[in-house]
């Protein structure tokens, strides 16, 4: 199957007055996937996202690489191309933080159908129609009277089912969902998840999970993507990769997660994330790896496909399987 | 602190307002709490509804010269007294109002207009674009706004449109600050970001999302603004560089009436120079009250 979105080789890189911070990836997502991307904080998952849409403020520019999506470059797209057919139309963003993330003084509806009628066209009792057929749809109950509402006058929960209303209306073949239940609370959270499970099934969208919440992944993606440093370290299935890790960062993540049925306390990944501007030569991870041989410390491993869906970049994985 | 409506923030669910009704009983809460406020906001009204009733409020010409009356002093018939020409004073005082008001809200608006989209721009897009806007503005805002007023409106001669070009022209750097610096701080909000995600130009996000969220502190700025207008409109015509004399404005009728100081007919400054001191007050009580209003430590 031919992928929805395909990055190769993309470099984000950003020009900092002492350094100069680099950002690498593979990566691809088929139509009506979820996938997940999961990293540490500053692991890059973020800057992919940004990149796609091409939104990456300076000092940080993309340097070079291919973003194929639908058959179409996206880095060879002028501003105003990407701004009425990409951007909000078929590859949209649901953020972290709802709440802020919709403009204080327009109503929830207002921005919604906004939405719409720029990308779609339509009068505004039609978009605003649509927009009611959108909050409808993410379940909020008595939508007529939610369209009229300020963001802060709704919940949390409320104003990420209004994100995502906003970010499905115009039928995009790509939902980004950047932290998208970081700052709710677990029941709001499942609630948000299933729901847009549920979206998935009914809308045939693909949707990219960026979090650093392994569970969040386990029960809503079908492809997971490890990232650390800037790079992806680990691609597979959901269920393969958590059975059986290949990278050895991607089990450290999995043991540092507290497992209610075990007695056994979560165990921490030894030392720290490595400074973004000043990154250890070889393999970036292998200051804090267990299974680091001669060979981490001087040559980057490449991301290898191990059959299947499943990729790792890691020189001592390759070498056990041998 | 009670507020008038039952429902806090999310609203209980029960009595929910349309934003707008909501926000104006607001408003008018704050105007009520503080008597300040409240005499502001009545000479502002009534300023407001003087200016534009002025023809039925004072029913005599205020131009018609009637040398019979000359230099009446304040009586029944005249109100305010005649001046040297038998103008009646109350009617000229009248109808300056309304021309004063044109004159501010002309004025303030096109420094609005042109200060914000200066300063919107400036704050948006930043590095040249930014440096050069804001160095312009800094050489306006160098000089002694009355200084500056004064030779412009000697540099395009005499003339209520030029008045209000001048003070629209010296206030404009005022706004051009206030906004670049209010839109510095919302374009790094979480709704601009994701407003550029949603394919919304660089225009739409500055002027549709972030502009709308900067009006509460321009709002306060153009209550203040609106007494500087007077008063610089006034100042300009005493100096006899605004309206021209057959006119009736504040300004030049106290500097007309200043001739008849020394013998006494003190009715014909001190009415128009009331009148100037009133309004502009009640522009200023409105505005410390307006910034309770918008004051975010205070809404819901």
């Amino acid at each position: 199957m031919e992928p929805l979105l395909d990055i190769r080789g993309l470099r984000t890189y950003f020009f900092l007055r002492h350094a100069v911070v680099k950002a690498v990836k593979h990566l691809s997502v088929f139509p009506g996937e979820m996938v997940g991307l999961v990293g540490e904080t500053g692991s890059g998952k973020s800057v992919t996202a940004l990149s796609v849409l091409r939104l990456i403020q300076p000092p940080g520019r993309v340097i070079s690489g291919e973003i194929i999506f639908q058959g179409r470059n996206l880095l060879a797209l002028s501003e105003a191309e990407m701004n009425n057919s990409v951007r909000g139309r078929a590859i949209t963003m649901i953020f972290q933080n709802p709440r802020s993330c919709l403009n204080p003084v327009l109503t929830a509806g207002t921005q919604i159908a906004r939405v719409y009628q720029t990308h779609c066209g339509g009068t505004t009792r039609q978009a605003r129609e649509r927009a009611l057929e959108f909050l409808r749809l993410v379940q909020i109950p008595d939508p007529e009277s939610v369209f009229n509402r300020y963001p802060h006058q709704l919940s949390g929960g409320m104003c990420q089912r209004v994100m995502i209303a906003m970010a499905l209306i115009c039928e995009p073949a790509l939902v980004i969902a950047d932290e998208a239940t970081t700052g709710l609370d677990v029941t709001v959270q499942d609630q948000i998840l299933t729901l847009m499970r549920e979206l998935r099934n009914k809308t045939h969208t693909a949707q990219l999970f960026i979090t650093h919440d392994l569970g969040v992944v386990a029960e809503t993606c079908d492809r997971v993507l490890v990232m650390y440093s800037g790079r992806i370290v680990e691609a597979g299935a959901v269920n393969e990769v958590y059975a059986r890790p290949l990278h050895p960062y991607t089990s450290a993540l999995l043991n540092s997660v507290p497992d209610l049925r075990k007695d056994s306390r979560p165990r921490s990944i030894p030392g720290e994330v490595p400074d973004p501007r000043n990154l250890p030569p070889g393999c970036p991870f292998h200051p804090r790896c267990d299974r680091c041989t001669d060979m981490c410390r001087v040559q980057e491993p490449i991301l290898v496909s191990r059959g299947g869906s499943r990729q790792v970049a890691c020189h001592a994985s390759v070498q056990t399987e041998e | 602190m009670t507020l008038p409506i039952a429902s806090g923030p999310a609203g209980n669910g029960l009595r929910w307002k349309p934003g707008l009704s909501r926000q104006l009983d607001y408003s008018w809460y704050v105007i009520r709490r503080n008597p300040v406020t409240l005499l502001g906001f009545v000479v502002v009204t009534l300023f407001v509804a003087v200016g534009l009733l002025a023809p039925l409020i004072a029913r005599r010409d205020p131009i018609e010269v009637a040398p019979a009356f000359a230099l009446q002093s304040p009586c029944r018939q005249f109100w305010f007294g005649t001046d040297q020409y038998g103008r009646d004073v109350f009617s000229r005082i009248v109808h300056s109002a309304r021309l004063d008001l044109f004159i501010a809200l002309t004025s303030v608006g096109l420094a609005f207009a042109i200060g914000t989209a200066i300063g919107a721009l400036a704050g948006y897009y930043g590095g040249a674009l930014d440096a050069t806007l804001m160095r312009l503005t800094d050489i306006v805002l160098a000089f002694p706004p009355f200084i500056l007023a004064m030779g412009t409106a000697a540099a395009l001669g005499a003339g209520t449109a030029n008045i209000i070009y001048v003070v629209g022209f010296i206030q404009a750097p005022i706004y051009a600050r206030l906004v670049r610096g209010e839109i510095l701080s919302a374009r790094e909000r979480p709704y601009a970001e994701a407003a550029r995600c949603s394919g919304n130009s660089g225009l739409g996000v500055v002027f549709i999302h972030l502009l709308p969220n900067c009006l509460p502190p321009l709002l306060v700025q153009v209550a203040n603004n609106l007494s500087w207008a007077i008063l610089n409109a006034a100042g300009l015509s005493f100096i006899g560089l605004g309206v021209r004399p057959p006119t009736p404005e504040w300004g030049s009728m106290i500097s007309e009436g200043v001739q008849f100081m020394m013998s006494g007919r003190w009715w014909l400054f001190m009415f128009p120079g009331l009148a100037i001191f009133v309004t502009i007050l009640g522009f200023n009580l409105l505005a410390d009250g307006l910034r309770d209003v918008f004051d975010p430590r205070l809404r819901w």
